[in-house]
């Protein structure tokens, strides 16, 4: 799937507000690049500027005094995603001048997919159904399982909360949570979010015991066919570029790569 | 136009925070794109609240995000107006947008003045006691004087400013005061220091009628200046209509300079 440098600065920024709802404490979006930023965690891929369109770089050296001095003041080292659209094209000579170096466990891919190029799969897991969340008790499901899913991952305790699914809304954003059980047991979690045509999927999150039967991807395509309804016809996702199981659950049904981003920071 | 010459990403980083800085108060919906803003207002049938600004488009590019934004301000049942700042991508939108039907509309253009914080007279006129809203009682001050100081003037006055949005909406990363100067206890005049990152906007400034042509105004925006010097912020901006004359005496005698001129281009929908 191709995609243009607009669209994949519209990805981006989508990604961050939908993160903005769920776990980021702060987002600020300023006409060139994005700044997300966590409190409770020390996930640095939380922590960092990105979606960046400089014109030169003068105006990158001037800017890169504000994010640091951003972060410096929130206790956090400074970090930027650096993905293969952003501008100007020698960002990354510039920043590793000024004394950034590359994360490698940190990079990440989105992956994309137009509706008419889905491969729909049926699943038969046993007993397994989807909800989308819409009370109280709902959501409790959804953070339990993201608590539990997620509970190999360094942020998990401090991910998402009541306060942030429910209050945190983003002008122009819809977003759906679903949860997956077996049976009566909530197994996966999920959030859709749509912006105009374009949806993003984030933390999807199964328990460990029921992994590997396609219930991610199951949830996913769930998702894309309910916001496709709503009017969107490109879907993503973001994954470490280790993440196999992840990425599997997107490619069996059509997702390809399309951005690929590269963590640096300055210690 | 610009009587000095300023790069465009500083342009459009004025009117983006500017933006943002009236989502806290005024507008109904505000949805950055990497490449424009999208800015809406329900209660109010003023045009250029329901705009797209900061385009930084390339052509290629044009047609398909005018659809998108065409059918954002449809589903809305508004026209839409489309600002053109010095900053705007790609430098031949002009002819393109009047090829799809907008008209240059000139009553609501805009105009962005700027002054130094530092460049402020220190001497106030005790007349006029300025309180910054952190009680329900000046926010209901604030409010009253907003509505009577906005009546003759144009039509959105009525639906602008409400209780949930001084109190509920606040951008990540913005820091509003809101002002208002009382005489002999009796609230005047009212205005919004929006801060956002470095950037400060004056906005919503209103006198009442019967107090105009006083420098009650002058004086609100000296007082917002020093609330600037105290936060170490350096310029101030003002954006008014750029045929409000009134206005626009007020700035030119406090010396600000006007640095950003929005050309307004506006489709009717009635009309295609």
């Amino acid at each position: 799937m191709k995609i243009s440098n607009l669209q994949a600065r519209k990805i981006i920024r989508i990604n961050n507000l939908l993160w903005r709802c769920t776990f980021y404490d702060e987002l600020i979006t300023l006409p060139s690049y994005d700044l997300c930023f966590v409190l409770h965690t020390d996930a640095k891929f939380m922590n960092c500027a990105m979606n960046f369109k400089f014109i030169d770089e003068k105006e990158v050296l001037n800017e890169l005094e504000i994010i640091e001095k951003f972060y410096s003041i929130r206790n956090k080292p400074s970090s930027l995603y650096l993905c293969n659209y952003d501008e100007p094209r020698e960002f990354e000579k510039i920043i590793k001048n000024k004394g950034y170096k590359e994360i490698k466990e940190e990079e990440a891919i989105f992956w994309g997919l137009n509706i008419n190029d889905i491969k729909k799969k049926d699943f038969n897991i046993d007993e397994f159904h989807i909800k989308e969340c819409r009370t109280k008790d709902d959501f409790a499901e959804y953070l339990i399982v993201a608590h539990e899913g997620y509970s190999d991952f360094d942020y998990t305790p401090f991910a998402s909360s009541f306060s942030k699914l429910f209050n945190t809304n983003i002008d122009g954003l819809t977003q759906l949570h679903f949860v997956g059980y077996v049976g009566d047991k909530a197994v996966a979690c999920g959030t859709i979010g749509i912006y105009l045509d374009l949806a993003v999927w984030i933390n999807a999150a199964v328990i460990p015991k029921y992994r590997i039967k396609g219930i991610n991807t199951s949830m996913l395509q769930n998702a894309i066919l309910e916001t496709n309804k709503l009017g969107a016809n490109s879907f993503y996702f973001c994954t470490d570029v280790d993440n196999i199981r992840s990425i599997k659950s997107g490619t069996n049904i059509g997702f390809s790569e399309v951005i690929r981003q590269r963590m640096f920071s300055k210690v | 136009m610009l009587k000095y010459t300023m790069q465009d990403s500083e342009i459009r980083k004025i009117i983006h925070s500017y933006v943002i800085v009236f989502r806290s108060l005024l507008l109904d919906e505000h949805i950055k794109h990497p490449n424009y803003d999208l800015v809406y207002t329900l209660d109010t049938d003023a045009g250029f609240f329901n705009s797209v600004v900061n385009i930084n488009l390339k052509e290629e590019d044009v047609e398909s995000e005018l659809n998108q934004i065409e059918k954002y301000y449809k589903k809305r049942n508004k026209n839409i107006l489309i600002a053109i700042e010095p900053s705007t991508k790609p430098s031949n939108i002009e002819e393109i947008i009047q090829k799809k039907g907008y008209m240059y509309s000139s009553e609501y253009n805009c105009k962005f003045w700027l002054k130094s914080v530092l460049n402020f007279e220190k001497n106030f006129n005790k007349e006029v006691y300025f309180q910054i809203a952190f009680d329900q009682k000046t926010f209901h001050d604030y409010l009253k004087v907003a509505n009577e100081g906005w009546s003759d003037v144009i039509e959105y006055s009525n639906f602008a400013s409400s209780f949930s949005k001084l109190y509920n909406k606040n951008p990540d990363g913005v820091m509003n005061y809101h002002i208002v100067g009382y005489i002999d206890l009796e609230p005047v005049c009212s205005a919004t220091l929006g801060i956002y990152m470095n950037y400060a906007h004056l906005i919503n400034i209103s006198v009442k009628k019967e107090y105009r042509r006083k420098g009650i105004a002058s004086q609100m925006i000296k007082k917002a200046s020093d609330i600037c010097s105290g936060l170490m912020i350096n310029n101030i901006y003002v954006c008014i209509d750029e045929n409000d004359e009134p206005a626009t005496s007020v700035l030119k005698r406090l010396e600000f300079r006007d640095i950003i001129l929005e050309r307004m281009y506006k489709k009717d929908y009635e009309n295609k």
